[in-house]
């Protein structure tokens, strides 16, 4: 449908309000983060330093603000009686302050924090992968009594939401001493209901004739499953790794129940602690949530069709 | 296409497999677990005790460190005795000592410090004892204390040619230096706070005459107008005379402001001392006793080190504890300069008084303040966890503030609170009766029995179409 | 012919069998676990004792007890919901016009789903800060005074609330774009020969068109906004004042007070509360999405 010049600008004004509504806290977040101490809080959208001394008579002086006009600085030089008034670029100049990162990474352990959530992540997707797919191929076409009972109880617990769910694991890991360990996180992600759904319900769009045909030839029964039923999902694996990927590395919830060994928090835990302990230092913490936020970032540019492509088939087909 | 997947897959399983041997290398379970809170300065300087210990002797086990954050310091000990992974020696601060003896995850040391000849609880200073017992039972040795001081800024008391503050001094004397000491500019912006005293609410409303809970703390009984002066008066040096920044004021660093010579007077303990010195210039630091009200109270924070009642290593931990207490280990606390080691032979040595890092310092002040103090920031009782008390003073603060409750009003509404929360605490249901819960067990077999007969006859109705 | 269905069913539950251990171990087991719970007592520090409803009654009558206050907070969040997908909707919608450049607006719309819930809360915890918070600041240049956000529990749900409506709209305008490309094109030709504008278009074409995703993001958009827990949590450090709600409170009871049934009882009238209002919804909406045939599902 082309449209008019006239509604075209219309629209590419609206697209403009809305893309500027969730880029300027984004934006003002970075220029935050890269402020220096001290001039967090000035309101400006460009990071400034201050210095503290200044040439006066061919010599650097020590000089403190007195007041801040509108375009100068009213004052005081030391070694000088009266006051001065200086314009503001002679005291403040540009300059982003890259330190904060540096510090930042070093108050929380932010490096361990991205392998644990990495392994968390990876170990949940590959799980995921696997318990699904066999599930899914199970429960779309072998036949096994109580087949269609147990898929159905499947279902009933889709609705179920987490919270009900947290306290009896909770319970079961700490029976096991498996809490505040990594076996703790990971192990209840390795399963998920909705995987399996999702996948089912994928296998069963297959062909029987490229099963049969296979079976013809002499595969048997995980023969078929391995060559023709996993090559052919490929959209629907990447699908359920990226949303188990993506949802365990976002999670913050389960492993801010089981994981309270600062060597073991994942990424969105550490960040919290960062928050809790940081709470008043805000150039820190922004510099906290960039390093936060560039890793999901640089995930969704290298795999962006993936993962669009994943949310929409979870969608669509749920 | 398909053999490209598969090395894809290869490569992160091999991947998941080396960072899973990687990260949990570590922890065998023979290590004694020792459990503190600290900035990064105060765990290196732990670390460096342990390690003194691990290598100094021939240990039977050694001391693996166990750092969590103090924020949520007791939740995560809870959390680690439910899940019955507490560490073996914990340091523990005096105002969480009722909490934990009470749900008994505390050993009783008593018979064990008789026991031991060759240690004597004498050898620690007098007024931080009371602190280790409950009920006249020991669970816990001294092992660092702090007790809060009125810092000041002496180059601002003689520009503004005010005497310095000593023991004497109250409230309204500490209001109006305050008063002389804030500077504002021509335009009424504000260039110097007088004071800050957001760090002793509690303290400050004991000495007002005020109480937080009662003798056997299981119930709050904060609002009085006693208490409610105390809120008045500390708020009003904001709101009314403008000596100090709004409690509302979240993003100001309370240490760089007073180091900056932005404030005049704030109310500390010993930790932060090093760094005002290193970041004021020469002489500018004095310390001096903290201003009385009615009553004369200090603060008191008493660190002590206790052994976990859950450990399996009790002899070991008992060594590892009686080389926290011992004089290598107090002078090297004394040493990082943190804060003052409880051991009477180091903390009334030469080497504390007159400490190497604020040698201008007149350390003597700390001690002075011992005997009347209260515990910093508050005395928690044995059934409230976490900072119920800091948190519901700091929500009555605001709401004052804002304007939404008075004083009275405001304590009122947190003595509620903190009661509801104690009440949660100590409920302890009697088991149903079998009579009582006849109607329950009637109501599920009536409910299975619908089901039962929904699902049969949704069947049937399936069937007969 | 018996020992092939037995060959056959044996070769089912060894498929089936690590995802059906991690179904009753990790799903169904806590569910009928909690359910037993619920009508017990249990601090981890004692033993469990059975009191009937008595956690149930606790919770509704009791005088101390502010579930009434905690269900409202949940119930307030409730009002992302439409916001969400209003606003997604049009998202989509500018998005579907085939503009030139509309590439760089489609990375910016969609990216926020891939976003944690942990630094985003961190940002907007400090564009909410009543001295120095951007919102503030843009509220003062308007010549509105500042709003302590954070502070007052009447206006830090509002708060709270923006920040999700920010994150969340993505996920519900990729729904939307991807729902949007299945509308065949004939039929807004169709319409605008018979004269009908764009306005028209969109209220009588695409709106109704758009039926099932309307069904499918009102409910999941109502089931996350009875669960939010990371932005409240981190937002507030925990402690949550007025925003409250009964996710955090089932924290709170279990991991802190670690009063275990009471928790239980409590997830269990959450799961109520989300039953109930998703079948409401459905029954209200459900009839006239489910009807469209040209639903591009």
């Amino acid at each position: 449908m082309r449209t008019r010049p006239f509604t075209a600008a219309i629209f590419y004004g609206l697209l403009v309000i809305v893309a500027a509504w969730y880029v300027i806290p984004f934006l003002w977040a970075l220029v935050t983060s890269i402020k220096h101490p001290g001039m967090v809080f000035d309101g400006r959208w460009l990071p400034f330093e201050r210095s503290n001394t200044m040439i006066v008579d061919g010599q650097e002086r020590e000089v403190r603000i007195v007041e801040r006009r509108e375009s100068t600085f009213l004052v005081r030089v030391a070694g000088i009686d009266t006051l001065r008034e200086v314009p503001h670029g002679t005291l403040e100049h540009f300059s982003p302050n890259w330190k904060n990162y540096e510090e930042t990474w070093n108050i929380v352990p932010f490096g361990r924090y991205f392998l644990n959530s990495l392994l968390v992540a990876l170990c949940i997707t590959l799980g995921q992968l696997l318990t699904c797919s066999l599930g899914g191929y199970a429960f779309s076409r072998l036949r096994f009594p109580g087949r269609d009972a147990v898929f159905l109880l499947y279902l009933a617990t889709l609705m179920i939401p987490t919270p009900v769910l947290t306290v009896p694991i909770y319970l079961l890991l700490r029976e096991y001493h498996l809490l505040n360990t990594y076996q703790g996180v990971i192990l209840p992600g390795l399963f998920s209901a909705y995987g399996t759904f999702l996948l089912r319900q994928f296998f069963l769009t297959i062909p029987r004739e490229l099963e049969e045909a296979a079976t013809i030839d002499g595969a048997g029964r995980f023969g078929v499953y391995l060559r023709i039923i996993l090559p052919l999902s490929g959209p629907a694996l990447a699908a359920l790794a990226t949303f188990a990927f993506l949802g365990s590395w976002n999670d913050f919830f389960w492993p801010s129940i089981v994981l309270t060994d600062p060597d073991l928090l994942t990424l969105p835990v550490g960040l919290a602690h960062l928050n809790d302990i940081y709470w008043f230092d805000y150039s820190r913490l922004m510099a906290g949530s960039m390093i936060g936020i560039v890793p999901a970032i640089l995930m969704y540019m290298l795999f962006q069709r993936l993962i669009t492509r994943g949310v929409v088939m979870s969608g669509l087909k749920g | 296409m398909r053999w490209q997947q598969l090395l894809l897959l290869l490569l992160v399983c091999g991947a998941t497999a080396t960072l899973f041997a990687v990260l949990t290398a570590q922890d065998p379970a023979d290590h004694l677990v020792f459990a503190t809170w600290g900035t990064p300065t105060e765990i290196e300087s732990f670390q460096r005790l342990i390690d003194h210990y691990n290598t100094s002797r021939r240990p039977r086990h050694t001391v693996v460190l166990s750092h969590i954050d103090q924020v949520s310091y007791t939740e995560r000990l809870l959390v680690r005795a439910a899940a019955r992974s507490m560490p073996d020696v914990i340091h523990l601060d005096r105002k969480d000592v009722p909490l934990f003896v009470h749900r008994r995850l505390l050993e009783d040391l008593t018979s064990v410090i008789e026991a031991d000849s060759a240690f004597s609880l004498e050898e620690f200073l007098p007024a931080l004892l009371p602190g280790c017992t409950v009920e006249g039972r020991f669970y816990g040795v001294p092992h660092n204390f702090s007790t809060f001081v009125l810092y000041y800024n002496r180059d601002h008391f003689d520009a503004e040619g005010l005497a310095d503050p000593d023991s004497t001094w109250t409230w309204d004397t500490f209001l109006e230096a305050a008063r002389r000491l804030t500077r504002r500019t021509p335009r009424g912006e504000i260039l110097r706070y007088g004071c800050m005293v957001y760090t002793i609410p509690f303290i400050m409303i004991q000495q007002f005459g005020g109480r937080i809970l009662n003798e056997r703390m299981d119930s709050c009984i904060i609002a009085s107008p006693e208490a409610a002066a105390a809120l008045r008066f500390a708020l009003d040096l904001a709101e009314k005379h403008g000596v100090t920044w709004s409690v509302l004021s979240q993003n100001l660093n309370w240490d760089d402001m007073f180091a900056g010579g932005r404030c005049s007077m704030i109310a500390n303990g010993r930790w932060a001392a090093a760094w005002y010195q290193r970041s004021m210039p020469q002489g500018a630091l004095e310390v001096a006793p903290l201003p009385r009200g009615i009553l004369r109270r200090g603060a008191l924070v008493n660190h002590l080190i206790t052994v976990a009642s859950q450990s399996t290593k009790k002899q070991q931990a008992w060594a590892f504890t009686r080389f926290l207490t011992s004089e290598t280990a107090q002078r090297m606390i004394n040493d990082d300069g943190a804060n003052i080691p409880a051991l009477r032979s180091v903390v009334l040595s030469d080497a504390f008084l007159h400490h190497a890092s604020t040698p201008a310092l007149d350390n003597a002040v700390f001690l002075t303040e011992l005997p009347h103090s209260a515990v910093w920031p508050v005395v928690q009782g044995p059934y409230l966890t976490g900072h119920t008390l800091l948190s519901e003073i700091e929500l009555a603060m605001r709401h004052i503030t804002l304007g939404q409750a008075s004083p009275e009003q405001a304590l009122a509404t947190m003595e509620v609170n903190v009661n509801r929360a104690i009440a949660h605490q100590r409920y302890r249901p009697e088991p149903a009766s079998f009579v009582g819960s006849l109607p329950f067990y009637f109501s599920c077999g009536l409910l299975v029995l619908a089901m039962q007969v929904l699902y049969r006859r949704k069947r049937r109705r399936h069937h007969g179409q | 012919m018996r020992n092939r269905t037995l060959r056959h069913a044996l070769l089912g539950y060894a498929f089936v069998l690590p995802n059906l251990v991690g179904f009753v171990l990790f799903t169904l087991g806590p569910i009928l676990f909690s359910l037993l719970l619920s009508f017990f007592h249990w601090n981890l520090f004692s033993t469990p004792v059975f009191v009937d409803t008595a956690n149930y009654a606790r919770m509704f009558t009791d005088a101390g007890s502010q579930f009434w206050e905690y269900a409202g907070n949940s119930l307030f969040f409730l009002i992302v919901v439409p916001i969400q997908m209003a606003l997604a909707l049009l998202t989509a919608y500018l998005l579907n016009q085939r503009l030139k450049g509309t590439l760089l607006f489609k990375i910016i719309f969609f990216l926020p789903v891939v976003l944690s819930a942990v630094p985003v809360a961190i940002i907007w915890e400090y564009i909410l800060d009543t001295e120095n918070g951007l919102l503030n600041l843009a509220l003062g240049h308007l010549g509105a005074g500042p709003i302590p956000w954070m502070y007052d529990s009447s206006w830090i749900k509002p708060g709270i609330s923006l920040m999700v409506v920010w994150q969340g709209a993505a996920f519900s305008t990729i729904i939307y774009y991807a729902a949007l490309q299945g509308i065949p094109p004939h039929l807004y030709e169709v319409a605008t020969l018979d004269g009908a504008d764009a306005w028209q278009q969109f209220w009588k074409i695409t709106v109704p068109l758009l039926g099932p995703t309307h069904l499918f993001l009102g409910i999941t958009g109502l089931i996350a906004a009875l669960q939010l827990f990371a932005p409240i949590y981190v937002m507030t450090h925990g402690t949550a004042g007025g925003a409250h709600n009964l996710l955090i409170e089932i924290y709170w009871m279990a991991y802190h007070r670690f009063d275990m049934g009471y928790a239980s009882a409590l997830s269990w009238v959450l799961f109520l509360t989300i039953f109930l209002l998703s079948l409401a919804y459905w029954k209200s909406f459900g009839r006239r999405a489910g009807e469209t045939d040209v639903a591009p599902l």
